[in-house]
């Protein structure tokens, strides 16, 4: 569904990340973990078009997107959850998530929301409140309901579980895998191993803006690299 | 009461270009100092260039030369410049606000020129109170644009601008064209500018050059009030209109500008996000 073909991303002429070639199939969940700095917030701009790709091509549904502006991914079914959530500070959590249900399509935007609230009725008791005042957790409830209010088909999140206390990004998360489990595809940043491998079935091991490991999550529990840096002591425990 | 209501009136005009510069200035983090020009030039569409046609049509000439050059100076001018150096792109809106004060001179010469009120002269009193018909118009027509502006973005449209005037990235990541929404801005700030130049004229006099002091006595009214929040400017710049006035009614006519300048300073040494800033912040 989605697929990156030698993808440069940078920031103006820098690049961070060099030669990328990802995909995401259709009801596919992949995870993509690396150390800080390894270029995977980067590589998740490229994907949702803030940042141009410096060469290489990026196809949805074998259409090429390389060129579409970032406002006009939402519409074809990607929608992102940035690193820092990115809620809007000063709207309420019914405006944040009213705003996005109606960018991608006008009609049926209260039953998007509802939707929302249905699945995180932490967000229906403070759908008054503004973001701004939200709980870290309940930021991140949001701003995963407000990419799920676009009805997208691939929901992208950058850094899930950082932040957060373990019983918080657990609820999430789980709630993720039900999503993914139901067949929306999940492209997911995580530096929590376990609760990547949990939610997804699929991942790339990123460093240095490169692949050095991608397989599945079996393939992958296998490898030294994923046991010694995500998996043994060192790892944080999910 | 002279003075309150002299005040409000200036005052009034120094907020509609305010309002202009806190519009573009949410949007895209660049301070259009043009938008004083383009009063200027509004006022000379409205009251020397097209002096045979009728009044009302010369307004909306006005209106629309106004957003014609908002629009098409972000486009062919600014835009490029404020994605990379937003101050340099700032000193340009300085340079071209120049340019079109040159660009007037030539056409009509330096002299102020004389501008009749649409609305008429005659005073009214009311009470105390004695006020011409202009400067009621003034208050009427600045008060029902800034109602509007503030209705159009409380509605369900103005959500997606007023998200996107919050964190721009995320709105185009939710689908919000915010460069298509960016050209709009520059139109209704023109229309801002357009208006404070059209009601400003018959007060201050119509020169060349009267747009660069507009321009800079509402930039220091939107930073005394908060120019990142589009009430706060606009509340700052009546204050400062107000505060003008009463100096220049008991202490000194001559000091006023030593006056808007020193609030200048003060304001940026005291308060760099304007005094009204943090209040406003909280309560959009
Ligand atoms: N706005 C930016 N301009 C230039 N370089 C940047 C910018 N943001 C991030 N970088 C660089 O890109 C590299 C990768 O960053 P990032 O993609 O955020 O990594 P990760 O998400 O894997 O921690 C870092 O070296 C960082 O310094
Ligand atoms: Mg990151």
């Amino acid at each position: 569904m989605l697929e990156l073909t030698h993808a440069r991303i940078g920031y103006g002429p820098v690049t961070v990340v060099g030669d990328l070639n990802l995909t995401v199939g259709d009801g596919e969940s992949v995870f993509l973990i690396g150390p800080n700095g390894a270029g995977k917030s980067t590589t998740l701009r490229g994907i949702s078009g803030l940042n141009g790709l410096q060469a290489g091509t990026m196809t949805w549904d074998g259409q090429d997107i390389t060129h579409l502006p970032a406002s006009r991914r939402a519409a074809r079914g990607i929608a992102v959850v940035p690193e820092g959530r990115h809620v809007f500070t000063q709207l309420t959590v019914q405006e944040n998530l009213e705003v996005a249900a109606r960018a991608v399509n006008r009609a049926a935007v209260r039953e998007r929301i509802d939707e929302v609230f249905d699945l995180f009725p932490r967000l229906r008791e403070r759908q008054h409140s503004f973001g701004g005042l939200l709980s870290g957790g309940e930021q991140q409830m949001l701003a995963i309901g407000r990419a799920l209010a676009q009805r997208p088909r691939l929901l992208i999140i950058d850094e899930l579980s950082l932040g957060l206390a373990p019983v918080i990004y657990q609820h999430v998360g789980e709630t993720v895998r039900e999503l993914a489990a139901g067949g929306l595809s999940v492209l997911l940043v995580e530096q929590n191993a376990r609760l990547a491998m949990r939610i997804c079935s699929r991942g790339y091991l990123l460093a240095h803006g490169e692949v050095v490991l991608a397989g599945t999550v079996e393939e992958l529990e296998r490898t030294d690299e994923m046991r010694d840096l995500y998996l043994g002591g060192l790892g944080k425990v999910g | 009461m002279l003075l309150l209501a002299g005040g409000l009136v200036t005052g009034s005009i120094y907020a509609l270009v305010a309002a202009g510069y806190a519009v573009l200035y949410t949007a895209t983090g660049f301070v259009n100092f043009a938008l004083g020009a383009q009063a200027m030039v509004a006022g000379y569409l409205t009251y020397v260039w097209f002096d045979t046609l009728p009044v009302m049509l010369r307004i909306v000439i006005a209106l629309a030369g106004s957003v014609v050059l908002s629009v098409l100076s972000w486009v062919l001018i600014y835009r490029r410049v404020a994605e990379k150096d937003i101050l340099a792109a700032v000193i340009m809106s300085f340079g071209f606000s120049i340019v079109l004060a040159e660009v007037v001179q030539l056409a009509a010469g330096g002299i102020p020129r004389p501008a009749r009120s649409p609305a008429g002269t005659e005073a009214h009193t009311l009470g105390p109170l004695s006020i011409s018909s202009h400067s009621v118009t003034v208050l009427v027509v600045s008060a029902i644009l800034f109602t509007l502006l503030g209705l159009a973005l409380s509605s369900r449209g103005g959500l997606a601008i007023r998200a996107m005037f919050q964190d721009k990235e995320m709105a185009e990541t939710i689908g919000i064209p915010t460069n298509r929404v960016t050209l709009w801005l520059f139109a209704v700030s023109g229309i801002f500018a357009a208006a404070a130049g059209i009601l400003a004229a018959p007060i201050l006099s119509l020169s060349p050059h009267m747009g660069t002091r507009l321009a800079l006595i509402a930039f220091v009214g939107a930073v005394l009030g908060g120019l990142g929040t589009i009430r706060s400017a606009i509340a700052g710049s009546v204050l400062l209109g107000l505060l003008e006035a009463f100096f220049a009614g008991y202490i000194s006519a001559d000091w006023r500008a030593t006056l808007v300048f020193g609030v200048f300073i003060v304001v940026l040494v005291a308060k760099p996000t304007g005094v009204l800033g943090r209040v406003a912040a909280v309560k959009v």
